[in-house]
């Protein structure tokens, strides 16, 4: 029995699931509480055991089928050729073959027939699917993109029972197609998701550790005599001076001009996430107009505000995007509505359609920030052709990073957070490398150890 | 009485619980490896009601933890009773003076003191909370701990040394180890993600929705005055209910309580105006009632 839950477990594992070595023992030592004779319940105690999310479960009950099915034939690599997927899959249509290199990392298989709809199968691990009558059970292949990295060629370690049968119409292939462009899929923003969380996370310590520096002011003595009343006023509980309160605070400015759709919606997304974590958040969209789109996000799934948006519900997408209105129009509508110094997080390819700048209210807009960071989907090589304004704008950020994708993203996130970007505002003076405005404020100063701000 | 699994199943439905093959086997198991049960699920689907049912059907103590944002150990695990061990230095106070007269110098008095000082960090003065309760209980308990999601992950840590090794450590006191091992039934919506570390842990049990014939039974046992007629059609209705997209699909609970409200009304059948009297049961929101409206007119 252990080695039939231990081949088990290896499958599992080589599925994407992940299974620790004392699970796998809690695996044993369930199957051997409830037997092997009744088939459902071993299922439940292996379940019980083995699958830790409700996102596995669909894998595991399929990799179930495949390694506890009935009268298994010869198993084993040797017992098919060792790219059967591939050849399966000619014929009709070549999962491989589309796309360019990017977008066949880590591809999946989508089954589709009546019954398993939606199970996703990883294209390493590919498990039997029963045909049915008509010629086959029907596949849909669907790439992860964005994720990067895994530029390995899909194959095929694990055996396969019978044949697979393609079977794609043009509807499905259009959709296929659009897949990137149009909804994120559920993964995507799992994904983003997970890095929210760590981001959240972090955060949070961030506003703990503020709340500790708060508590190192001079003690209350007034307060602590109050608090220690009940004591006979021997202080027992000290009461210690509050210094500041800030909470982290964030407004994002971003670009949906056709031109940066594709970033603009991983921002989205972000902001979306984000908002619905502990933050302050205030969100902004902007081509010629600008709009704050907080309480869209902030009320309507991620899919639906994408849509409202792009179908220019929020703002026009007639006009080219000119950045110098649309920070004029934020300067007049909305900065003086800001609370206590947010970091300001600006998308766009500054690609300004040789309207006039307006750099001027970029720096005021900074003026009133602890940070201001652009982000761009544009490679620094191309910053100075054309239209794009970016060497115009990007002395007057606090720091200016290229952006394609989420990992990307994440790391500039947790970077700006890391440096006590968001809310903090201590680092900020040596973060900033060329700041023709730092001379205009009076620096702080210290006393005692202490930062004052002035 | 949790020696197998159709013993398990017998004893969860004699309380009350209409358990299927996965829900009977995760309490068997937990009773017999001694592991916590982790369950997510959407609410309502009997998830607290699952250890209301172990411990009653066992006849043993449920011990309740609700967790919430900012629920600390304090709150979960143990508490020191400060106003109680200021009131008895307080009143001990001739008694000290007398240990302490004829000290011959201050170190001396300081050693005399921690002599003493065990007494005043000792289970006396210790409150205890749910999950020490649970664990110094006379019996074997069955501890609830609703809602996981809702607390910290802060919080998650704490629980990971008691929830493994069922024992707590206090630092004036050392390690405190179960009496019996409790029942441990942990509950979460899957608002947040459960860290890895816990999911360990646990047993892992989803309860989804039942399937129809598993959903009848429940209606039926909780509110035995349904007939079996309408029982079906109102577990019918349910379900297609839940696939047209509500803000809140109508859960199990709901289910039950509309059965309660029909039984009131001393409905037979599930008509087009039934449905259109009592949708406030199962639609909780207004937008819901009106798709709830919509789908009672395929009645007829």
């Amino acid at each position: 029995m252990e080695r039939l839950v231990v081949g088990f477990v290896r499958l599992l594992r080589r599925a994407g699931l992940r299974v620790s070595p004392g699970e796998t023992l809690d695996a044993v030592q369930a199957l051997a509480a409830t037997g092997l004779a009744d088939r459902a319940r071993a299922r439940a105690a292996l379940r019980l055991t083995l699958v830790k999310s409700e996102a596995e479960l669909g894998r595991f009950d399929a990799l179930f089928d495949g390694y506890f099915g009935e009268a298994t034939p010869a198993r084993g690599p040797g017992a098919l050729p060792a790219d059967a997927a591939a050849v399966a899959a000619e014929g009709r249509w070549r999962p491989a073959a589309q796309g360019d290199e990017g977008e066949r990392s880590g591809a999946k298989l989508l089954v589709e027939t009546g019954e398993e709809d939606g199970l996703e199968l990883d294209l390493d691990t590919l498990t039997p699917v029963e045909g049915d009558s008509e010629g086959g059970a029907r596949m849909a292949v669907q790439s992860r993109r964005f994720r990067g990295g895994r530029a390995d060629k899909p194959r095929p370690i694990h055996h396969t029972r019978g044949p697979i049968y393609l079977r794609t119409d043009d509807d499905f292939l259009s959709r296929w197609r659009n897949e990137g462009v149009k909804p994120f899929p559920p993964e995507e923003e799992a994904a983003m998701e997970e890095v929210v969380a760590r981001m959240v996370k972090r955060l949070r310590k961030d506003a703990r550790d503020l709340r500790s520096d708060e508590k190192r002011g001079r003690l209350a003595v007034v307060k602590t005599l109050q608090r220690n009343y009940r004591h006979g006023l021997v202080p027992f509980v000290r009461v210690l001076r509050r210094q500041r309160k800030e909470r982290p605070r964030l407004v994002v400015l971003c670009d949906v001009s056709y031109s940066v759709s594709h970033a603009s919606r991983f921002l989205l997304l972000l902001v979306h996430t984000l908002q619905q974590g502990l933050l302050d958040v205030r969100s902004f969209v902007f081509n010629r107009q600008i709009a704050e789109v907080t309480d869209l996000l902030r009320s309507l799934p991620i899919n639906a505000t994408l849509e409202r948006i792009e179908g220019g519900g929020a703002v026009s997408l007639e006009d080219d995007s000119d950045f110098g209105s649309a920070f004029l129009a934020f300067q007049a509508s909305h900065l003086p509505s800001l609370r206590g110094r947010p970091a300001v997080v600006i998308l766009g390819d500054a690609r300004n359609n040789y309207n006039p700048a307006h750099e001027e209210v970029l720096a005021a807009i900074r003026e009133r920030a602890s940070t201001v960071l652009w982000l761009t989907p544009e490679d620094r090589g191309s910053w100075e052709l054309g239209d794009c304004l970016m060497n115009t704008y990007g002395p007057l950020c606090d720091r200016v990073e290229v952006v394609r994708n989420v990992e990307e993203l994440s790391r500039v996130v947790e970077e700006l957070v890391r440096g006590g970007g968001v809310g903090g505002g201590a680092e900020r003076e040596r973060e900033r490398p060329r700041a023709p405005a730092a001379a205009a404020r009076r620096p702080g100063w210290t006393h005692g150890g202490q930062r004052v701000e002035t | 009485m949790l020696n197998d699994v159709d013993e398990v199943k017998r004893t969860l439905e004699l309380a009350g619980y209409i358990a299927d093959e996965g829900i009977s086997t995760a309490v068997y198991l937990a009773a017999s490896m001694g592991k916590p049960i982790l369950i997510e699920g959407p609410p309502g689907v009997g998830k607290t009601a699952l250890a209301k049912a172990l411990a009653g059907a066992l006849d043993h103590p449920l011990i309740r933890l609700q967790c919430y944002e900012g629920i600390d150990e304090g709150k979960a695990l143990y508490d020191w009773e400060y106003g109680k061990q200021l009131l008895y230095t307080q009143l001990l106070r001739t008694q000290l003076d007398g240990q302490l007269r004829g000290a011959a110098s201050l170190s001396e008095a300081v050693g005399r003191l921690a002599g003493e000082e065990s007494l005043f960090f000792s289970e006396h003065f210790l409150v205890q909370r749910p999950v020490l309760r649970a664990f110094r209980a006379e019996k074997r308990a069955v501890l609830l701990i609703d809602e996981i999601d809702r607390s910290d992950d802060e919080f998650e840590a704490l629980l990971l040394e008691a929830l493994s090794d069922f024992q707590i450590s206090i630092p004036e006191l050392g390690v405190v180890e179960a009496r019996h091992r409790p029942l441990v039934v942990l509950t979460s919506n899957a608002t947040r993600l459960i860290s890895d570390a816990l999911r360990r842990r646990c047993l892992y049990l989803h309860i989804g929705y039942p399937e129809q014939e598993r959903e009848v039974a429940i209606v039926r046992h909780r509110v035995p005055e349904t007939c079996e007629l309408l029982a079906e059609q109102l577990v019918a209705f349910l379900r297609k209910a839940r696939t047209i997209g509500l803000r809140k699909p109508p859960s199990v609970s709901e289910g039950i309580d509309w059965a309660r409200v029909l039984s009131l009304l001393r409905a037979k059948e599930l008509t087009r105006k039934v449905v259109l009297h009592t949708a406030g049961a199962i639609a909780k929101h207004q937008a819901d009632v009106l798709r709830i409206h919509e789908l009672a007119a395929e009645l007829g």
